[in-house]
């Protein structure tokens, strides 16, 4: 199944998001080899080289490093992957706190909905 | 075996070098099959349905055969003339001064079989004309020229490869025709081990008269037939051609103004070097005009142009 | 990476009007390009002079470092916005085609592609609707390992359930050693696979470049840029 995306912000930032997500929630362990880029791209249903970029991204940030026997492998670094997630977390938890803001609702008031709701 | 960043394996470079020889070598042949593909194509219509057409004057030819005996022939009947018959490309004998032209008579079908044959291939002619044109038209202005002219040979090419197969058919078709007319007027003899043809322009007087070999049938008028193909066939595709190059800056009417006048200019050409063939007996100055445009042709399909931007 | 097309003060006229007028671009090797236009603002042209199947009045066109011929056609696969194949009876005479004509034709993966679709090669064109007949047809183009494809509205004829299909086809013939240049002006389908975009107005290009980074720039999808950019523009109808 192709992935879905939203068009108006830049793709390649998305699938960057994605494997981000996957490596957090172990669904790429840490250590393990990713899939090749192509592997990768026609499982999306993306082009190679936005592809190819997000797996340049993660590279730069420190969560995969490219081995030259084995190929792009992701990071053992715990400490990274936590920093990683926490990043991600407080992205969520400002925007949901915007989301708030909006609706005229104060700090307090946000918290304990937060509380209350379940995920589903 | 390298990898590139998609994470695919790429083939060496020896391997890529001999493709491209074997690629070379392809397209060296193209024309060749291209032009083999076409004669698959016209052959139906080019070849085998001229080919049925004569089988009237074969029929005639029977009968000829079958009442082969000389000056006895039942069905034959002779007329003399003082003077030479009307059209000027019967082939005539002349003995005394005098004229004789034979005619099948009582043999009611001659004159259907004669119809049929000449209408039959008329039309047949027009077909051909009409289905060999669209065909070259398709290809290099038409809904094909996506596909045909997409293939990696140069345009010459690609334009021989057709317009050598329909001269071909076209040659056929004009022979047969002439052949048929020659079954359909005497009979077929064998003198001194020699096909011969009785030609039934012949002397009372001196029995049958014989022409030997290949003499009967009327080359000149297949030339004039293939000539008039040529100049049809080549001028045509000019015409569209000089119209596709023109529409870059002209309106169509003008567009349509200049190939009316270059028509004209053509047919003109065309009719006086026949005319002048025919008098001064040089059938090559016949094919001056459709030389030329065969030039014109190569040179403007060079750097052809699709009517529609 | 090196430059696949490269165009240079291209011009071409039609009845005097310029449909084309000093248009200049360059496609480097590996990317998808989208030429975003809408319809009769010269995409076809462009493809149409590529294919050697027009003239230009003045510029330069190279196609790997080429000028356009026999050379460049070997390399090109151009996929028409029409059906090509009347002339013939099935799918398997169309293959047959490809393979005698075209050295680059890979009939393993025609056949693949096919069974995927579930043709038998063996089914008649007469017996196809529009739909089915530019699916194979595409299937067809491209099945050959051409350095540049030129799509002309691929996705025009194929309603929405098989145009995954399509772009995943798309995806496949694509790599590092060619491009892919989709013309089209229904935007929305095609975006999410494109490298760059190229949008032409007035004959000429008003608006080019990385698909992730026009997005960031104008925060919209490309489909909204394109739309933004030709909003006035009703497409000119009277060049043709």
């Amino acid at each position: 199944m192709p992935w879905e995306f939203k068009e108006n912000r830049p793709i390649f930032q998305q699938i960057y998001d994605k494997i981000v997500l996957s490596i957090i929630n172990g669904t790429y362990p840490m250590g393990s080899k990713l899939p090749s880029v192509r592997e990768l791209a026609e499982q999306a249903g993306v082009n190679p080289n936005t592809m190819q970029r997000a797996m340049a991204n993660l590279e730069s940030e420190g969560l995969a490093m490219t081995n030259r026997t084995s190929g792009r492998i992701v990071t053992t670094d715990e400490k990274r992957i936590a920093e990683v997630k926490l990043r991600y977390a407080k992205n969520a938890a400002r925007e949901y706190m915007q989301a708030m803001e909006l609706l005229g609702l104060s700090k307090d008031e946000a918290l304990s909905i937060l509380k209350e709701v379940d995920t589903k | 075996m390298s990898e590139n960043s998609f994470g695919e394996k790429m083939m060496n470079e020896n391997t890529t070098s001999e493709n491209k020889e074997a690629m070379q070598n392809k397209i060296g042949s193209l024309g060749v099959k291209l032009a083999l593909r076409n004669f698959k194509k016209y052959i139906i219509i080019g070849v085998i349905i001229p080919l049925l057409m004569t089988i009237p004057s074969m029929i005639v030819q029977g009968e000829w055969f079958k009442n082969d005996k000389a000056g006895t022939d039942p069905y034959v009947k002779y007329e003399v003339y003082e003077s030479v018959p009307e059209s000027w490309l019967d082939v005539c004998e002349e003995k005394d001064g005098k004229y004789v032209i034979g005619t099948l008579v009582d043999w009611p079908l001659h004159d259907s079989m004669e119809a049929v044959t000449d209408y039959g291939f008329i039309i047949i002619v027009v077909c051909l004309y009409i289905y060999l044109i669209r065909d070259v038209y398709l290809t290099f202005w038409g809904k094909r020229a996506a596909l045909e002219l997409a293939v990696p040979c140069s345009r010459t090419v690609i334009f021989l490869a057709k317009f050598i197969p329909a001269m071909i058919c076209e040659i056929w078709t004009f022979f047969l025709i002439a052949l048929s007319d020659c079954f359909l007027e005497g009979g077929f003899k064998l003198k001194d081990g020699a096909i011969a043809m009785q030609s039934v322009r012949s002397y009372e007087s001196a029995g049958w008269g014989y022409m030997t070999g290949v003499d009967f049938i009327p080359w000149d008028s297949v030339c004039l037939h293939t000539m008039a193909f040529l100049v049809i066939y080549l001028g045509i595709v000019f015409l569209i051609s000089l119209c596709s190059n023109l529409n870059r800056k002209m309106k169509d009417p003008a567009i349509l103004s200049i190939a009316g006048l270059v028509t004209l200019l053509i047919a003109a050409l065309s009719f006086v070097t026949e005319v002048a063939a025919f008098e001064n007996n040089m059938l090559i100055l016949m094919f001056v005009v459709p030389v030329i445009l065969l030039i014109l042709c190569i040179i403007s399909i060079r750097r052809h142009n699709l009517m529609k931007a | 990476m090196s430059e696949l097309v490269k165009i240079n003060n291209l011009t071409r006229s039609f009845h005097g009007r310029k449909v084309l007028d000093g248009l200049s671009l360059s496609v480097e090797t590996g990317k998808i390009v989208g030429l975003l236009a809408p319809n009769g603002t010269g995409k076809t042209t462009l493809f149409r002079l590529l294919m050697g199947l027009l003239t230009e009045d003045s510029g330069e066109i190279r196609v790997d470092g080429k000028p356009i011929g026999k050379e460049t056609n070997n390399v090109i696969s151009y996929l028409p916005d029409y059906f090509v194949f009347d002339d013939f009876r099935r799918i398997k005479n169309a293959i047959e085609y490809m393979k005698e004509y075209f050295s680059d034709f890979d009939e393993k993966r025609v056949k693949e592609l096919l069974e995927k679709i579930h043709f038998d090669e063996n089914r008649k064109f007469s017996a196809m609707s529009k739909g089915e007949k530019e699916q194979v047809q595409l299937v067809l183009f491209l099945s050959r390992r051409a350095k540049l494809y030129l799509l002309d509205e691929p996705l025009a004829a194929v309603d929405p359930a098989k145009r995954e299909f399509i772009i995943n086809t798309i995806l496949g013939s694509f790599g590092e050693e060619n491009s892919v240049i989709i013309s089209t002006h229904l935007v929305l389908d095609i975006e999410k696979i494109l490298d760059e975009v190229i949008m032409l107005k007035d004959g000429k290009v008003c608006l080019s470049g990385e698909a992730d980074v026009l997005r960031d720039e104008y925060g919209k999808k490309l489909n909204d840029i394109f739309k933004d950019t030709f909003r006035y523009e009703e497409g000119g109808k009277g060049n043709e």
